[in-house]
């Protein structure tokens, strides 16, 4: 919302500084967020003419000696109406008109001209061309030569860009705001005049149809237009606010909005002739609309028109037909309010929203209807651009909204607030901002002004009475619910701390990325397009919530690698978003682990530690972004918990990543929300460990996984088997491999030679017999 | 004999205070006192003496015996710490080198922020409540107050799944959930991912976290909420933090209040844009009809509410002038939350 600081003084002067007011305006709620000068003249000054010489070039131009105080300067015109002696506006060089013009010296028909002399017009004072060079006086002046033109005019002005929140629909206009700054500043609100004077004329005013399911209040006036332009005071406020100026009905359109709040449309009377009707269900039509674009209706679209016509989309935008022409001779204004919901959703649809659309979107009171209109009649009579039609007025409404009272008392608005805030100063702030209270004894009865459509109880009127009486003066005392209850961190944030702690002393660093992925990169990873997808993406990169989290890990590499970043080692805790065949969306926490320069073994290791599993089982795995040869599922009792291995190096490729990758998925729902375990500890063996080294040689296809856990099985003492390096090259034949294993052999015993050798010896004959091993 | 023996001693004693090696002194003991030393052949040649004599001559040899030991000893000493003060010297490190340790890893800035602020509450009482991100129109907007053509439905532009599924615009959604299972009073803590259909730039992004508070019980105030966040201010701020509340709307609060943290700049600076506070989190006193929606007897019970922006308050403690960094992750930025908690 535009505040414009001279509009604002109508209604209540604020002698305080803008940035003052400002701040007070924050701590009721309104914060402003910038503070525009309006008054947009620069580098204009005072002067005086003190000689005025042909030029030697031109007849119809003049050479003007002006006086600016420190300095004399020779500057050209081509205006008739100045004389030696003038007070004149100067623009000198570089000079910031209020249109944006900047003045500069410059040659004029090979004579210097050292800045420029203004009209009203070029001040921004009025609308005509043709006044010639505004002249301020010949005699005396109380400003010395030099001083501002905005300080001698009184033209500066501001524009206050106000954050109004979204329940405030009451202050979306200059008034609203005015009754809010008024009661900031214990004054009393000057309301607009609203009164105006009605003739007799033949003017038929139209039938109306309204379907009140999507319009709560319907008004129009005929008015017979009397005057084309409006007054230079009203051109002005609009063009500082950016509003082009028209014609008068429309102009004044434009200022009651601004003004009130309240939405006007005007139609050429004789397009409105065959009545009025404000309905849905229209057939599926495109219309040209005030701002020269096409725009598609359709049944659900509210339409104002005439069974014939689409005159403007309701509360939108009006249509190219019926609409004013800048000569018409008679108009129907109208004032109305239409459903909320109905202008959202036609808003939405058609891509399009207005001054008039944001208001009615954040809702124009019943009451609003009457009072916008009445401003307007009011200005129309006022400046003589309209005559207001004696029988031409109308007014359509189901039922007028119900006046609201609440009955409250000041212990219960002080217990929610929290202190103790007398019950005089309640009725102060509530009477200051319209309320009419009425006290007996504890309790309080408040009656609502019809604006205030958002206050509905006491914990609205608790609101109220502290943004005025000041949040500054709220205690933070020391509240008892704080011990009641001991406060549970849950087992998802111990343990997501517990493996990232893991990660991290492992050179791993955390990322976090976007929830959505680009579901044309899936053809990218290999995968099939089977993501839940956002309706309304930012954009087509964002459009699916993704089902793993490969593919953002793979970006981020790449990013990394882009910028020279080596030795990559990244983890990621997110979400996985699937529909299960009941339809259901389903959020799985997954853990992917990637790095560029550590090997399977490494990240297989890792994924293990971090699953805290004794034993698991590994398959090939079949996710298609893996190398099918260095990549393995893991699995637990028939669960699968996810994937460990080195990308394909073709969907390396896919993403331009000239390093190998080993990445990990995997789901971690059971771990994260595991409840503690604590350790039970096991008595430290007081008998020695036995460490027997055995080297065998196997065809290349027996898998040492294999080999360990049959070691392990014919092994009658507990044993823990490390693989200590496999051997290929000479004395080993090409299609076989050495594999060296180191036992530690562990009894509540100390175990004897033989022992140990009958151990190792059964071992050995197993693993001939299985794998065909030779000792080496 | 006497002569001959101090002879011996005399050239012993110099030649044992010009030797420069531990090696030289083992020969040159080897020599006087070994098997076949000078020494040892002198007290040999005692057999040709008998009685008194040879008496005396033994205990002049051997007192001769033990001093030059004890020369030795002492000279064996002096210089063995000479040849190790050599060999330190020898060995002398470069102590200007420094070599990094192994390359440990770090969490991400939003997750030590996140974890900083769920362990301040909890200490306060308050219990992790996790809810859905993938959630129906009905938790994150009706039962928070926001009516279908509510304008609030606009304030925070929501990523529509199907016709009543959506991305959760903020994790108010747990607030409801939990007022429905849980019975008052109690307080608890919904924090999580959170999406909103803003073009990222440095101040917003489509997704970022949230942390959401929330308490239910009798007779609470404004004062306690005020209580609450000053101390949540102080822990991540610092102690001499204060706070003030600004009126503001959400539709689930009422009243609502934008809360600031004092500056810690002394004449405005970037963060705060000059005016000496920041902006940390929006709360307010939980709207009755929201009690009522979630099953709640507002005659009862009161409640208070408050959401925050994790990546906010990240970007504010750590300095972070452009918000699109935290998710850009690159290791340059990540390794420097090294050793952080």
């Amino acid at each position: 919302m535009k505040l414009l600081m001279s509009w604002l003084n109508d209604f209540v002067k604020v002698s305080d500084d803008v940035t003052v007011l400002s701040k007070k305006l924050a701590n009721i709620g309104f914060e402003v967020e910038d503070i525009i000068n309006a008054g947009a003249i620069t580098n204009v000054v005072l002067g005086k003419i003190c000689g005025i010489h042909k030029h030697p070039n031109a007849d119809r131009l003049v050479v003007c000696d002006i006086d600016v105080g420190d300095k004399k300067l020779k500057i050209i015109t081509g205006a008739t109406n100045v004389s030696v002696h003038d007070f004149i506006p100067v623009a000198l060089d570089k000079a910031v008109l209020p249109n944006g013009k900047v003045i500069k010296c410059g040659e004029l028909r090979g004579v210097e001209s050292q800045g420029m002399l203004c009209s009203k017009d070029e001040l921004g004072l009025s609308d005509s061309v043709e006044d010639g060079i505004f002249i301020l006086g010949n005699d005396k002046f109380a400003f010395a030569l030099g001083t501002p033109i905005s300080l001698v005019l009184g033209l500066d002005d501001y524009i206050l860009d106000i954050a109004v929140p979204a329940n405030r629909s009451d202050c979306q206009s200059v008034f609203g705001m005015a009754r809010e700054i008024a009661a900031l500043y214990n004054k009393t609100v000057k309301v607009p005049s609203l009164d105006y004077k009605t003739t007799s004329t033949t003017l038929i005013t139209p039938s109306i149809n309204v379907d009140f399911s999507v319009c709560n209040r319907y008004m129009g006036q005929v008015i017979k237009v009397e005057k084309n332009t409006v007054p230079r005071m009203i051109a002005h406020r609009l063009k500082k606010l950016g509003v082009n100026v028209y014609n008068s009905i429309v102009d004044i359109t434009n200022y009651v909005l601004i003004e009130t709040g309240q939405p006007l449309h005007s139609f050429d009377l004789s397009s409105v002739k065959d009545g009025i009707s404000v309905s849905c269900g229209h057939k599926e039509q495109q219309v040209l609309a005030l701002n020269d674009k096409n725009y598609c209706i359709d049944d659900s679209t509210v339409v104002v028109g005439t069974p014939s016509k689409v005159l403007a989309i309701a509360g939108i935008i009006g249509c190219k037909e019926g609409a004013t022409q800048k000569d018409t001779q008679n108009v129907f204004l109208e004032a109305a309010t239409f459903s909320r919901s109905h202008i959202r959703r036609c808003g939405k649809n058609l891509g399009l929203r207005t001054d008039s659309s944001s208001r009615f979107e954040k809702g124009v009171s019943f009451f609003s209807v009457e009072f916008g209109l009445k401003r307007a009649l009011h200005l129309i009579d006022k400046f003589k651009m309209g005559s207001i039609c004696k029988i031409g007025n109308v007014d359509r409404f189901k039922q007028k909204p119900k006046k609201i009272s609440i009955v409250t008392s000041d212990s219960e608005i002080n217990s929610l607030i929290g202190i103790k805030i007398p019950q005089k100063q309640m009725v102060k702030i509530l009477t200051s901002l319209g309320f009419l209270v009425t006290v007996n004894k504890q309790s309080i009865k408040v009656e609502v002004p019809q604006w205030r459509v958002d206050i509905e109880n006491f914990t609205d009127l608790s609101e109220e009475i502290i943004r005025f009486y000041g949040y500054d003066k709220l205690d933070s005392k020391h509240s008892n619910f704080v011990t009641k209850c001991i406060g549970q961190q849950g087992s998802y944030y111990e343990n997501r701390v517990r493996l990232s702690n893991i990660l991290i002393a492992h050179g791993f660093f955390e990322t976090i990325t976007y929830s959505f992925v680009d579901s044309s990169c899936f053809k990218k990873m290999g995968i099939k397009d089977s993501t839940v997808k956002i309706k309304n993406p930012l954009n087509m990169q964002q459009d699916s919530l993704r089902d793993q989290l490969a593919l953002s890990m793979l970006n981020t590499i790449k990013t990394n690698l882009n910028r020279k970043n080596k030795n990559l080692a990244l983890f990621e805790f997110a979400k996985t978003y699937t529909k299960d065949t009941e339809n259901n969306y389903i959020e799985r926490n997954m853990l992917c682990i990637a790095a560029t320069d550590r090997d399977f073994f490494e990240i297989k290791a890792l994924c293990m530690s971090l699953l805290g599993f004794e034993r698991c089982d590994f398959s090939a795995s079949i996710v298609p972004y893996f190398n099918p040869y260095s990549s393995v599922d893991i699995a637990l009792n028939d669960q699968f918990y996810g994937t460990v291995g080195q990308i394909h190096p073709l969907i390396l490729d896919n993403f331009d990543i000239d390093k190998k990758v080993v990445l990990a998925e995997i789901f971690v729902d059971d771990i994260l929300f595991s409840i503690r375990k604590d350790i039970q500890f096991v008595p430290i063996s007081k008998y020695p460990t036995v460490e027997r080294d055995l080297s065998i040689i196997v065809k290349n296809s027996i898998a040492v996984g294999d080999i360990v856990h049959l070691a392990l099985r014919t092994c009658e003492f507990p044993t823990k088997i490390t693989l200590l390096d496999i051997y290929k090259g000479e004395q080993v034949p090409s299609e076989c491999k050495s594999v060296s294993l180191k036992f530690e052999l562990k009894a509540d015993k100390t175990l004897t030679d033989k022992e140990i050798a009958n151990t190792m010896n059964n071992v050995l004959l197993t693993l001939q017999e299985n794998f065909d091993a030779k000792l080496r | 004999m006497q002569k001959d023996l101090n002879n011996l001693v005399q050239s012993a004693l110099v030649d044992i205070s010009v030797t420069d090696s531990t090696a030289q002194l083992y020969e040159l003991r080897v020599s006087i006192l070994g098997k076949s030393g000078s020494i040892t052949n002198l007290l040999k040649g005692l057999r040709e003496f008998s009685g008194e004599q040879r008496a005396n001559l033994g205990k002049v040899v051997n007192d001769a015996k033990v001093m030059l030991e004890n020369a030795f000893d002492t000279k064996q000493t002096q210089l063995k710490l000479k040849e190790i003060n050599q060999s330190l010297q020898a060995e002398k490190l470069d102590l200007s080198i420094e070599r990094p340790l192994k390359q440990v890893g770090a969490s991400h800035p939003v997750t030590l922020m996140s974890n900083r602020i769920v362990q301040f509450f909890v200490k306060l009482g308050f219990t992790v409540y996790h809810s859905p991100e993938i959630d129906t129109e009905y938790y994150n907007f009706e039962a928070l107050n926001v009516v279908a053509d509510h304008p609030a439905r606009d304030m925070q532009d929501t990523f529509f799944i199907d016709d009543t599924h959506l991305l959760r615009s903020h994790t108010s959604n747990g607030q409801v959930r939990a007022m429905q299972s849980v019975k008052p009073p109690f307080s608890i803590l919904s924090p999580g991912k959170v999406y909103r259909a803003d073009q990222p730039d440095a101040t917003h992004s489509p997704q970022f976290h949230q942390i959401e508070g929330l308490v239910i019980d009798k007779n609470l105030s404004m004062c306690d909420l005020k209580f609450v966040l000053e101390n949540f201010a102080k822990h991540i701020f610092g102690q001499t933090t204060s706070i003030r509340f600004r009126p503001s709307y959400f539709p689930f609060t009422e009243p609502s209040v934008e809360v600031d943290a004092q500056c810690k700049c002394n004449d405005g600076c970037k963060v705060c844009k000059g005016t000496g506070w920041i902006e940390i989190l929006g709360a307010g006193m939980v709207n009755k009809k929201v009690l009522e929606n979630c099953g709640i007897s507002s005659k009862v019970y009161t409640g208070f509410a408050f959401g925050i922006g994790v990546e906010r308050i990240t970007d504010i403690v750590n300095g972070i002038d452009d918000m699109r960094i935290l998710f850009e992750n690159d290791i340059r930025f990540l390794s420097q939350f090294v050793n952080c908690v």
